[in-house]
């Protein structure tokens, strides 16, 4: 968390899009900011794993068997809310990216009756539903939230490959076509099609020292504190 | 008091801001504009910052929740924090329908009039969203 906000206000001052596909040392619960802390009481499969609070909204994530992806773009100030044509440019890259690997996402569509689960206050992200998911095969696969900042947008994103333990309610690709797509292999696809779809190419870049130095302390001040886990 | 939408200053960012003197001291009463309350569709949180905090005018005043994405709300002004409307992060259905008086944000006792240049007027401020429609 605290590297993507690093990135973001790197792309404030660059306005250059940065894409950022990362797993997680140990399965990790993730809230959205504005979630309650309390509301983790509400989810038993999760309770032993551990925890942070997200910079972007919307339902709790459990990163275990997914790819994370970070994408931040510039946007000139003044643009408010969200970005309903990054969500869009995003989702149609996804949707070409696995399309030859067999796997057809679809928008979900509101009313769509064959779509499970439809609680727009879940508390798992891939339990709420909004016309910004993925689904396959009735249940959501990809979900996403979006931060604004003064001059770039990031939009934090989870595309689940396989069911994990700590939340065995939601299924992944791999559970609900018997496929064993491996984190590299998505990464690879969602790339080329990213480039493809957006018209970008992509620069791999390690973080710099300077970077790192700026995401610890970010770190420090915020994301690896408890008063900001517990700040609801 | 009804506040009058024509008279109040905006920042880029879609705040207002209604300046009054008392004293000799300057006080702004801030809020979103209508416009970008449309913008951001469907708000479902908001966090107010606390009294007694010092900003910087396009400081992070706040942030809020619209469904699928998180935006801050930036001060107009620079000053202290010195009274929030509490209730409305419960209430905020009705910024819809009143953003200019019941959608009051905070008041800030302005220290200095840094950023206040920057502030557009009315008609400049609507020129600036049909401009980003």
């Amino acid at each position: 968390m605290s590297l993507d906000q690093t990135l973001q206000e790197v792309v404030d001052r660059s306005q250059q899009p940065t894409l950022r596909f990362y797993g997680w040392q140990e399965p990790t619960l993730s809230l959205g900011y504005f979630q309650s802390n309390s509301e983790r009481g509400t989810h038993q499969a999760s309770q032993s794993s551990a925890c942070v609070r997200r910079a972007t909204g919307g339902g709790a994530i459990l990163h275990h068997r997914e790819l994370t992806y970070s994408i931040i773009m510039p946007q000139a100030i003044g643009r408010i809310g969200p970005s309903t044509e990054l969500y869009r440019e995003i989702h149609a890259s996804l949707i070409a990216a696995l399309l030859p690997l067999g796997v057809v996402l679809s928008p979900f569509h509101r009313g769509d009756q064959s779509c499970l689960g439809n609680h727009c206050d879940a508390f798992l992200c891939f339990q709420r539903r909004t016309s910004e998911d993925l689904i396959l095969n009735g249940y959501k696969v990809v979900g996403s939230a979006q931060r604004k900042s003064k001059a770039s947008i990031l939009q934090h994103g989870s595309l689940l490959l396989n069911a994990s333990q700590y939340a065995p309610e939601l299924p992944g690709i791999n559970d609900l076509l018997n496929y064993s797509l491996q984190f590299d292999d998505v990464v690879e696809a969602v790339l080329r099609s990213l480039s493809s779809c957006m018209g970008l190419t992509w620069r791999e870049k390690d973080f710099t020292s300077e970077e790192f130095e700026r995401a610890r302390s970010i770190g420090k001040a915020r994301f690896n504190r408890q008063s900001w886990l517990l700040r609801r | 008091m009804t506040r009058d939408e024509t008279k109040l200053l905006y920042a880029s960012t879609h705040e207002w801001a209604d300046i009054e003197e008392l004293d000799g001291v300057k006080y702004a009463t801030i809020g979103v504009s209508a416009f970008a309350i449309e913008q951001l569709n469907d708000l479902v949180y908001m966090d107010l910052p606390e009294v007694g905090r010092e900003v910087e005018s396009g400081d992070e005043l706040g942030e809020v929740e619209s469904v699928k994405a998180v935006s801050p709300l930036y001060s107009p002004v620079s000053g202290e924090v010195v009274e929030t409307h509490g209730e409305l992060p419960d209430e905020l259905e009705k910024l819809n329908s009143d953003p200019y008086n019941f959608g009051w944000i905070v008041k800030v006792k302005v220290s200095n009039d840094s950023g206040m240049d920057t502030l557009l007027k009315y008609e400049e401020y609507k020129k600036q969203c049909s401009e980003s429609a």
